[in-house]
């Protein structure tokens, strides 16, 4: 058999759970029919996966999975005999990787360590780690070195659990189907065993992150319960947790080093990701800007319903929030500024469109305050609907989050001509102003407000809402930035030429 | 065995001069456990059946004997696994499980008395047939004493045990005096048993009053399941008290001296007399080691344990491992000590001991001999309870093979030497007992740290993991 043009690593994503990124990575694949793929899965464990959400396309060649946070098998855990040479080695290795003076020799310990180890194949179990006394004396010398004053038990096996995984992660290299491309689409375990499987074969990795895995294993992290507590002896310190914590982040942050080290290019979503990455160590000239984008297409038909409507009149606007009503959405600096609109504008409309239900008390406060604001008339709420409808009946789309990440409302609400007021967080400063010169040509989309700003959003709301010619003009740039950059068969074609430049040139940018 | 200390430490808190005393006094008895508890009363038993000089007290101190050691290997391997069960079903808050257990253990040891006794009485000895049912009978009688006083043992009754003893063996003896004289001779043997018979129903009756009927949830182990997974523990009781018994049955076999009593039931009158005397020094000695040594031991013991499941830091459980170590430095200082200048004591009074009670010069040496086997012995047991304490049964197990087979070694070849040579065989078995069990102590208390946490399988219900440690 040929070897598949592109592997992909996935974790925990499609097509076993639902969601943004596994649509995402299953629209990749079937856009590119003429590429065959293979899917090396990992996952937490095999119960989690039984059921695929999504049918794998005709192109993928191989999927092959394993399951980190399973119980290893019984021969597994039952320690090998092992000859002198090969138990210090063990304990080497691991003393080499945790005594690193810094984490460039860290990543090269740990390379050359992974590669002994596939040396050493089933010869060394990870009952040897277990129960080896080499390796027991590394992980004293670890905490003599760093964690003193720690809860040795909660330490050891704080250490323990945080090995099992990295463990299997090891382990499954082998597994990992060959490719002349690797591309994963996280850091984390996916990302490392990625950049380990591009090092074994000498070919080229890419990296695409939607998120920031290791950012949001640190927030998982830090608001947590799951740190390891032994059942029934009272809760962790405060030091202690916080160490504990800081060794699950530490080893986070450092698969996400091994995969940015390996990784050419690391793609980001929008500049502001690609910041957050930095931090976490990419190298920046590596970073590329791919956004996520729509099938404008599809909004055809809306906007040339609404654009029969558009700009008739002045102080009729319907303004629109597409969104989950919860607390991240700011929903309550939407109705405060809605206020300052009314007050201006009385025959302006406000509908908000989308589920209640997620956060239900936040949504009862929300409705208490257009209670109390004296918005009944004017602003109400619609619950879900077909966005190509919703977005017929509307002149202005108002987005007022505190985070966002790309969001694709402002791209929808583009492809129909409308224009958006939005908070400056996220992809939101370059869907409305555009990111590169060329883009930035095409002018602006929107008008950015700052966050928790009621009298700021409702300026430009009022601004928008009085003024039907600078609508139509802001409409007019976004739909064309929409078309230009936001088009997802262009966008995805982009990961098409890439791979192809990349199987050119076909080298991993780390020696083997 | 970590119960005993704790108690024991309980008792000491009262503080109190009486209890006090009787902390002593429990000592003196539990160390020993039923082991010298047996001895003390066979060596009463003898020196007032030595008065009478007529064979039929020789047949039966020597059945006595017999049966009192041929149980002790038979159920040694039983009572210390049942022994190990209850304490496990205990400590879970199951005693309700305790009755089942007991119920399932008395169903193999009780069979097993029956016919080795009636095959040893029946085919092996020449007696009336009431004398041999009579020995069947109490044969029976001591296998379930030993369950029951181990079971009892494990539950911290200890009072109830020394109650039941004192009672069992006052019966014992006065039915034995009733029946040798209301029905002749042959009769003693059956009322020395009822007495034992009475014994063994209180010590039920102790059991069944301290164990709940029902309780919630969970389930006796059966015979086979228990054995199998504590084999190590059967095989060190095994071991143990062949080690023990091991150079009297040479002497009775094949020992120049050796009288045959009945069949193949021999005895050394003189020489036996002489050794359990000497074994009885052992007492003070043990007092000292369960009150002094098991409970400082015990505490420094728990404490690291606390202090490992008390989220300490290793500088701290390392300061802990440093003071077990120093405990057990401390404490077997102490009994050499206190134990040795004992021995001394009674080594230089021998001479004079001796011929009051009708021994000779050659009794006098083996006493001598016995004293300093004894003295070593308890050390033995000092480093082989620390073992235990670590729960390394293996190395435990080494230990009690290692008394076991040079007892027999050596006594055999001090049979071969001749008698000036005799005794010989029981301190080269427990100096090398202590030589293996110190040694071995020292190193697993040097390891602690790795053993505590390293060894622990990382999946506890895991039984392939746990394989490759120990049984």
């Amino acid at each position: 058999m040929k070897t598949p043009d592109v592997g992909l690593l996935l974790e925990g994503t499609f097509p076993y759970v639902r969601g943004g990124v596994s649509g995402w990575v299953h629209r990749l694949i079937g856009m590119h029919p003429h590429l065959k793929f293979s899917i090396f899965y990992l996952g937490s464990d095999r119960s989690a996966a039984t059921a695929r959400l999504y049918e794998i396309p005709e192109n993928v060649v191989e999927f092959r999975q394993a399951f980190l946070f399973e119980r290893p098998g019984k021969d597994e855990l039952r320690p090998a005999l092992l000859d002198a040479g090969t138990a210090s080695g063990l304990a080497e290795g691991l003393e080499s990787v945790y005594f690193a003076s810094d984490d460039a020799s860290r990543l090269d310990a740990a390379l050359q360590f992974s590669d002994w180890l596939r040396t050493r194949g089933k010869d060394i179990r990870f009952g040897n780690l277990l129960h080896e006394r080499g390796c027991w004396d590394v992980l004293r010398r670890v905490y003599e070195r760093w964690f003193p004053t720690v809860s040795f038990i909660d330490f050891f096996w704080t250490c323990r659990i945080i090995h099992s995984p990295l463990w299997r992660m090891l382990r499954a290299l082998p597994e990992v189907p060959p490719a002349t491309v690797y591309h994963a689409i996280s850091t984390g375990y996916a990302g490392a065993i990625g950049a380990l499987a591009s090092r074994r074969s000498g070919v080229p990795y890419i990296l695409s992150e939607h998120g920031i895995y290791t950012k949001e294993r640190m927030i998982e992290i830090t608001q947590a319960d799951w740190i390891h507590e032994p059942k029934g002896h009272g809760i962790l310190a405060g030091p202690t947790r916080l160490a504990l914590k800081n060794i699950w982040i530490n080893m986070f942050s450092f698969l996400g080093k091994m995969t940015y080290e390996a990784a050419n290019p690391i793609i980001s979503l929008y500049s502001g990701n690609a910041r957050v990455q930095e931090g976490f160590g990419a190298p920046a000239e590596r970073i590329e800007i791919i956004p996520n984008g729509i099938l404008p297409a599809r909004f055809d038909a809306a906007r040339k319903k609404r654009a029969v409507f558009a700009g008739q009149s002045h102080g009729d606007c319907r303004i629109g929030f597409i969104g989950r009503i919860v607390p991240i959405k700011d929903v309550k600096t939407l109705i405060r500024a809605a206020r300052l609109v009314v007050d201006v504008l009385p025959d302006v409309r406000i509908s908000l469109h989308g589920p209640t239900n997620e956060d239900r008390e936040y949504f009862e406060e929300c409705l208490e305050m257009i209670g109390e604001l004296g918005l009944g008339e004017s602003v109400s709420f619609h619950g879900t609907g077909r966005i190509e409808e919703i977005l017929v009946g509307l002149d202005l789309l108002v987005l007022t989050s505190i985070s966002e990440a790309l969001p694709l409302v402002i791209l929808e609400a583009f492809a129909c001509g409308i224009p958006a007021v939005a908070t400056d967080v996220g992809a939101c400063r370059e869907l409305l102003n555009g990111r590169t010169p060329e883009d930035k040509a095409l002018g602006r989309g929107g008008v950015l407000t700052g966050i928790s700003s009621p009298s700021e959003t409702a300026g430009a709301l009022v601004r928008l809402a009085k003024d039907p010619q600078l609508r139509k003009k802001m409409g007019g740039a976004g739909f064309a930035r929409v078309l230009r950059f936001y088009n997802e068969k262009h966008v995805m074609s982009r990961y098409g030429s890439l791979y192809k430049s990349l199987q050119e040139k076909g080298s991993s940018p780390w020696p083997a | 065995m970590a119960g005993i200390g704790f108690r024991l430490q309980k008792l000491l808190k009262r503080q109190t001069y009486l209890t006090f005393l009787q902390a002593y006094f429990y000592a003196a008895l539990i160390s020993s456990g039923p082991l010298v508890l047996s001895i003390a009363s066979l060596s009463a038993l003898g020196l007032a059946v030595a008065a009478f000089h007529s064979p039929a007290m020789t047949l039966f101190f020597s059945s006595v004997t017999f049966i009192y050691s041929t149980s002790m290997i038979l159920t040694g391997a039983v009572q210390l696994v049942l022994v190990r069960c209850a304490a496990d079903a205990d400590y879970a808050g199951h005693r309700e499980l305790l009755w089942p257990l007991l119920s399932r253990f008395m169903a193999v040891v009780v069979p097993i008395q029956v016919v080795f006794a009636g095959w040893f009485f029946f085919f092996c000895t020449d007696a009336t047939a009431v004398f041999k049912v009579s020995c069947v009978f109490l044969s029976v009688q001591v296998g379930m004493m030993w369950l029951l006083s181990g079971l009892l043992t494990a539950m911290k009754s200890y009072n109830r045990v020394v109650g039941a003893f004192a009672v069992g063996y006052g019966a014992s003896a006065l039915l034995g005096w009733l029946f040798f004289r209301f029905f002749g001779p042959d009769w003693l043997m059956a009322g020395f048993a009822t007495g034992h018979f009475l014994l063994v129903i209180i010590l039920l009756g102790c059991i069944r009053r301290e164990t709940p009927d029902a309780g919630n949830g969970g389930a006796a182990s059966t015979f086979a399941s228990a054995m199998s997974s504590y084999r190590t523990m059967a095989l060190c009781g095994l071991a143990y008290n062949i080690g023990i018994w091991a150079d009297k049955f040479l002497f009775w076999w094949f020992g120049e001296g050796r009288v045959q009593v009945s069949g193949l039931l021999y005895a050394m009158p003189l020489h036996d007399q002489a050794v359990y005397l000497g074994f009885l020094s052992i007492i003070p000695g043990m007092a000292i080691f369960l009150l002094k040594f098991e409970t400082e031991f015990s505490s420094h013991y728990a404490l690291f344990f606390q202090d490992v499941i008390g989220k300490a830091p290793l500088e701290k459980l390392e300061e802990r491992r440093v003071g077990m170590v120093d405990s057990l430095h401390k404490e077997a200082f102490q009994l050499v000590k206190y134990q040795g200048s004992f021995t001394l004591l009674l080594l230089v009074l021998a001479d004079r001991i001796m011929p009051s009670l009708g021994l000779g010069a050659l009794q006098t040496g083996v006493f001598q001999v016995v004293l300093l086997g004894s003295f070593l012995l308890l050390l033995f047991l000092t480093f082989l309870t620390v073992l235990f304490y670590l729960d390394e049964r293996r190395s435990a197990l080494l230990c009690c093979i290692v008394f076991a087979g040079t007892n027999i070694g050596v006594t055999g070849a001090s049979i071969y030497f001749g008698e000036q040579w005799y005794g010989v065989g029981y301190v080269a078995a427990a100096m090398a007992g202590l030589a293996f069990s110190s040694r071995l102590a020292e190193k697993h208390l040097e390891d602690l740290m790795f053993v505590t946490f390293c060894r622990q399988p990382m999946f506890p219900e895991s039984a392939a993991e746990s394989a490759g440690r120990k049984t």
